[in-house]
């Protein structure tokens, strides 16, 4: 016998300590009773996001429809791009690579395809190739059209989740930005679907929450800013506020992890880079409150002599720790080619 | 949450808290746990986590055996899943006083984690960071006889020579011997570090195995030499 339970056997004969034992199993079975009723996870005070409207439809009629479909790219369209993913990089070929899940042992490195978190990358070069952006826009719209013909593919749960689906958001929305290109039809009518989808799937956890929900956050407002929903604005950057302000104490997050320190970081970093860059001064200077303690907490684990980060806790599956300490130190290199820091800078194209 | 010493060269990090009751986090059972690093340079570290995968060679290396920390009675100050046990059973209180010394810095780090196994243990960790060493000696309140297994957990860049009863390594130039430890962990699932998510890589690991009660602290030091 396990003697964790011999030791557990003991501190009930204690005591009275059965008393307290009896209790933890009442409560767990009410929450699992409550959870099989609720039908959402929102704190109270949180459930009118449920309720209100906050993307307006702007779908052109079905005539227009029409037209926009006949030249979207098709399943076996040639793409040829090697896209860093959780585990490992994957040659995308054609087109329908993208479903293929039986390709992808590990569940992360689908999710983080459809993450489009490997964009990334390519925009973290000094130059980015005009070719590869090309590439990448196709596959963003052959997503795009699978998503608004309901394709069964999409379907699977992973593609779904909230936190997935959030990243996705802001990886396209980031992909357009740094591009300087206006985002086509299909892409939009994808990217309020998401939007729609995440304010409705928040990941709260009744009264508890993890850094999942700031991500949800970072995503919504991404989605504000650049399209100027003053409404999504208001409510979330007060929920950002909030969250962000109970998620971090000293600078350090509560994640107890030094990776996913420097993780949120990066989240707080880019949405204030895309806030500043689209003049939302609240937003900005809300974001740039945790800014500083958040850099200062992240070099509390890193020595830019020796370039090595303290690991504690998990390692996310995410952008790897190297690629990360490029936003820490502009001397260093993940791959020897990617900096973060380039991420917002006016990168030259070739090609 | 986090703390550290720095002293002379030496920089010691550890954990100082207990996770917060309505977050979900990215925790390992990492109370007692620290890392070492000399010039900057890592010397003792932790294992990370390779995979979130259940099936995955490195799924358990949240436990507190993967890194620089103990088993008493091959328990650890908390139990691995925690959740199905009340909350009351497993509430340790922790807590850390750092203090300046003459000679350098000495840390205590208590928890009540294993007075499940024996009320009377209230462990107590003692870092102490002098000029040419680092120490660390754990400490039990009981007078029983507890079995404790020592991990200390090496980066995989440094370069061993064993010597009668020391390892000894090189750092920047800088030579130093790790003393106390029973037992080199070869083959063993311990052995697997992670710094990226998917990718994994061999350390070196030294255990020991003592016993420890209130008139037998368990010593372990890295001299410079």
């Amino acid at each position: 016998m396990n003697k964790e339970y011999i030791f557990f056997l003991k501190y009930n004969l204690n005591n009275l300590n059965i008393f307290n034992t009896l209790k933890h199993i009442y409560y767990k079975i009410v929450h699992l009773i409550k959870k099989r009723l609720s039908k959402t996870n929102y704190p109270d005070k949180h459930l009118y996001l449920r309720k209100i409207d906050f993307i307006s439809d702007r779908f052109p009629d079905p005539m227009e429809w029409r037209n926009i479909l006949r030249n979207t790219p098709k399943d076996s369209n040639e793409v040829n791009l090697e896209v860093f993913l959780a585990t490992k990089i994957f040659h995308i070929k054609i087109n329908k690579n993208i479903f293929q899940k039986n390709n992808f042992e590990d569940p992360e490195d689908y999710e983080s395809l459809h993450r489009f978190i490997w964009i990334r990358y390519y925009l973290s070069k000094e130059r980015i190739d005009l070719e590869e952006i090309q590439k990448i826009e196709s596959l963003i719209i052959y997503w795009c059209q699978s998503s608004f013909l309901n394709d069964n593919r999409l379907k699977d749960k992973l593609i779904w989740e909230p936190y997935t689906v959030s990243e996705r958001l802001i990886n396209i929305i980031f992909f357009y930005n740094k591009i300087e290109k206006d985002i086509p039809i299909i892409v939009l009518s994808q990217l309020d679907k998401m939007t729609e989808y995440v304010i409705k799937n928040l990941e709260f956890y009744n009264s508890s929450y993890g850094n999942h929900l700031i991500n949800n956050f970072r995503g919504i407002l991404s989605y504000a800013i650049t399209f100027q929903n003053e409404k999504l604005i208001e409510t979330f950057s007060k929920l950002m506020d909030e969250y962000l302000d109970d998620f971090i104490e000293d600078g350090f997050t509560k994640d107890f992890s030094s990776h996913y320190q420097l993780l949120v970081y990066f989240w707080v970093y880019d949405l204030s880079e895309l806030a500043k860059k689209r003049s939302q001064k609240n937003i900005a200077k809300l974001l740039n409150k945790h800014l500083k303690p958040l850099y200062e907490k992240s070099m509390f684990f890193y020595s830019k002599k020796s370039k090595h980060l303290s690991l504690f806790g998990d390692i996310s599956p995410d952008l790897p720790p190297k690629y990360l300490i490029s936003l820490l130190d502009s001397e260093y290199f993940f791959n020897k080619q990617y900096s973060a820091l380039h991420l917002y800078k006016d990168n030259h194209y070739v090609g | 949450m986090w703390d550290k010493i720095i002293f002379s060269d030496w920089e010691i990090i550890y954990r100082k808290s207990n996770s917060f009751e309505n977050i979900e986090n990215h925790e390992h059972i990492d109370y007692l746990h620290f890392v070492v690093n000399y010039m900057g340079c890592p010397i003792l570290v932790d294992s990370g986590l390779a995979s979130y995968m259940s099936n995955h060679i490195h799924a358990n290396a949240r436990n507190a055996e993967y890194h620089n920390s103990l088993l008493i009675d091959d328990y650890a100050y908390m139990p691995m899943k925690k959740k199905i046990f009340p909350d009351k059973y497993y509430a340790t209180s922790n807590s850390s006083i750092k203090t300046k010394t003459q000679t350098g810095y000495k840390l205590i780090l208590k928890t009540s984690g294993f007075n499940r196994i024996d009320k009377n243990i209230d462990f107590e960790r003692h870092l102490l960071v002098e000029d040419k060493s680092f120490a660390v000696i754990d400490n039990s309140n009981s007078k029983n006889d507890h079995k404790i297994k020592n991990y200390f957990h090496f980066d995989s860049n440094l370069q061993f020579i064993k010597n009668s009863g020391s390892f000894r390594f090189s750092l920047n130039d800088t030579s130093m011997e790790f003393i106390n430890h029973s037992n080199e962990l070869s083959n063993n699932d311990l052995n697997i570090g992670s710094k990226q998510y998917g990718s994994t890589e061999l350390k070196k690991v030294l255990s020991s195995k003592n016993i420890i009660n209130d008139n037998n602290p368990v010593i372990h030091r890295i001299n410079i030499i």
